[in-house]
């Protein structure tokens, strides 16, 4: 019997569990977590303080980091206000319009940028709208909700699971674009058919004051043009290099940093970034770290290759009913529960399956539409559906667990259909390696650095 | 220190404070507030207790829907139906939905300096005088400080 692994399973179950739970706050349980893993490690001897460092995919909080800074010096210039009022003058007032407008105002912005911030800054201009409008806000919010966690999906940088999982699999930026993107697509013409569906009753209110609305003056909504000005400079640069950064061998992590040091530089060059630094999630960095260490925990004691060594045979066997399995259950648990700790206990898991020499893209794949689409499923599926739901609180229609059965579940099924029909059908597509794959293997090569992406924590 | 020859405490500065009961709602609030010509009004409940301190600010914190209040931006655009329409739904609320229901208190034989750190406080600034039983007996203001600030500098028109 092998003491060292229960140990570490003990740890990782008892943490996980009290996360799940909810009665904690899941950074302090998971940071005190991370501490007893090293602690149970050192006494064992499976783990130490240097091979937890090691476990943190300091990608993942660097990416997270520079994307933070560059969204929080952009948060206050009145951007998203600027871009909510622009998409629904368009539409002049036609409710199904404006679920189109705003809701693809919201993809668009999750693409890149933080889905929270972007349903923060999105839906108070929103209901402003609505109540000039006299119409239910509710399909526009629900679209808002469903599409930023939809359009997060499409990028590698869109959501915090598709960054750890394009850093463990070594993903670029560009094979998102490939592979993720056109199903999102999809999925978001689905997503937008299953609203007008649903809330055909709604998109028949006859909206009033629409001079009102069009008299709106988005510019009034910008309140600092020069920083507006250089955070938009920095986001085309930053998208530019995200592009590029497989060709050039830079990890997206620096991309996102480098974006950061200008944005600072150039904005606040004199005065502490303090204030800025203040509305970054520290303690969503904290929690990430944590889970890194508690799981890199399993995978020193030797869990996660028991686990992967009875996993091997049937996912060798029929990968792609594998790679639909994993879809489903990240999908069906990321809708029930925080789908971020269940990202990082897979993510070792699928890389085991391929230090033993399983084809594991298309699981890659699988993971990030599992856990992406997952998030729809319920409103406490996604940081996003929990603001809108609470922002919904106080308008004339607050957003019930019905309402969202009904029309947020019912996308997250259809959209998890798509995806698996995707997989399956383009299959060998989906389990190929990806350029981006290729182009830094060819550069480990001739950089003569023996460097397996899979098993970084070794 | 010393008026009129005694030394000065919380009980000789405090005044008498303008209650109302915890079965108030905002309607009421805003009356009292306005026909007593105040901007805060301490909650009593039925056995003379203190149990919270309302003022004009918790009374517009209510009527601003949360949504916006952490998006001045948003609210740039919103119309003047649109505060009309919140201050409508409001009027109902009870009082213990919008009151501080923690506030700072000082005890009569508190320091006064500690008296004047809560009252510089952003949320609260109007400190009740309480009890060992938790009964309200006096409310200082910034007056009271600004007048006893006055009193040692001297300046002989504090205090009238």
């Amino acid at each position: 019997m092998d003491y060292a692994l229960w140990a570490s399973v003990a740890v990782f179950v008892a943490t996980f569990g009290l996360i799940i739970a909810e009665k904690l706050h899941r950074t302090v349980i998971a940071f005190f977590g991370a501490i007893m893993m090293i602690i149970v490690g050192l006494i064992f001897g499976f783990y130490s303080p240097e091979k937890a460092m090691h476990a943190i995919d300091f990608n993942t909080i660097g990416l997270l980091l520079g994307m933070m800074t560059i969204v929080a010096i952009m948060e206050t210039t009145g951007a998203f206000q600027y871009l909510g009022i622009l998409a629904a003058k368009k539409t002049k007032g036609n409710p199904w319009l404006l679920v189109i407008a705003l809701g693809t105002v919201t993809t668009l912005l999750s693409l890149v940028l933080d889905n929270v911030t972007t349903i923060i800054l999105i839906v108070p201009i929103t209901i402003v709208v609505t109540r000039m409008l006299k119409i239910n806000p509710t399909p526009i919010l629900m679209a808002e909700a469903l599409l930023s966690d939809t359009g997060g999906v499409a990028t590698l940088v869109g959501d915090p699971p598709n960054i750890m999982i394009g850093s463990a699999a070594g993903f670029s930026f560009n094979d998102f674009l490939t592979h993720s993107l056109p199903v999102v697509l999809v999925a978001w013409f689905a997503t937008l058919v299953v609203l007008k569906l649903i809330y055909r009753k709604e998109m028949k209110q006859e909206p009033q004051n629409i001079d009102k609305l069009m008299k709106m003056d988005e510019r009034d909504a910008i309140t600092d043009m020069r920083t507006l000005k250089i955070v938009v400079g920095v986001l085309i640069l930053v998208v530019g290099l995200f592009f590029v950064h497989n060709i050039l061998h830079i990890e997206p992590s620096l991309v996102a940093l480098i974006g950061a040091a200008i944005a600072l530089i150039l904005v606040s060059p004199k005065k502490d970034p303090q204030k800025i630094f203040e509305k970054l999630e520290l303690s969503v960095l904290v929690f990430f770290a944590a889970l890194f260490v508690i799981v890199g925990g399993l995978e020193y004691s030797g869990a996660l290759d028991v686990v992967a060594e009875m996993l091997v045979s049937g996912a060798e066997s029929n990968i792609v009913m594998t790679a639909v399995i994993v879809l489903w259950m990240s999908a069906i648990l990321s809708a029930l529960v925080d789908n971020i700790p269940f990202t990082v206990a897979m993510i070792p898991v699928i890389a085991a399956l391929q230090a033993k020499g399983v084809d594991v893209n298309i699981l890659w794949w699988a993971l990030v539409f599992g856990v992406g689409f997952g998030g729809n499923g319920s409103p406490i599926g996604s940081t996003a559906n929990v603001i809108v739901v609470s922002k919904s609180e106080q308008t004339d229609t607050p957003i019930t667990l019905k309402d969202w059965l009904r029309s947020g579940t019912a996308v997250m099924v259809v959209t998890c259909i798509i995806a698996t029909i995707a997989i399956v059908t383009f299959s060998d597509f989906f389990n190929k390696t990806t350029m981006g794959q290729t182009v830094s293997a060819q550069y480990e090569e001739s950089d003569d650095v023996t460097h397996d992406n899979q098993s970084e924590h070794e | 220190m010393v008026i009129d020859g005694k030394t000065t405490t919380i009980e000789d500065i405090m005044r008498q404070p303008t209650t109302i009961g915890n079965d108030a709602i905002l309607q009421d609030v805003l009356t009292k507030m306005i026909v007593k010509k105040t901007n805060s009004l301490l909650v009593l409940d039925k056995d003379q207790k203190l149990v919270g301190i309302v003022n004009a600010g918790s009374v517009i914190a209510r009527v601003v829907p949360d949504y916006l209040e952490d998006d001045t931006i948003a609210a740039r655009f919103a119309t003047e139906d649109m505060f009309k329409e919140e201050v409508n739904k409001s009027s109902n609320v009870p009082v213990s939905e919008f009151m501080n229901a923690q506030p700072n208190t000082v005890k009569v034989t508190s320091s006064i300096m500690e008296a004047a750190i809560f009252a510089l406080s952003k949320k609260q600034v109007r400190v009740p005088v309480v009890n060992d039983e938790n009964e309200v007996v006096g409310l200082l203001t910034r007056t009271e400080f600004k007048q006893m600030i006055g009193h040692y500098m001297g300046i002989k028109e504090s205090f009238k």
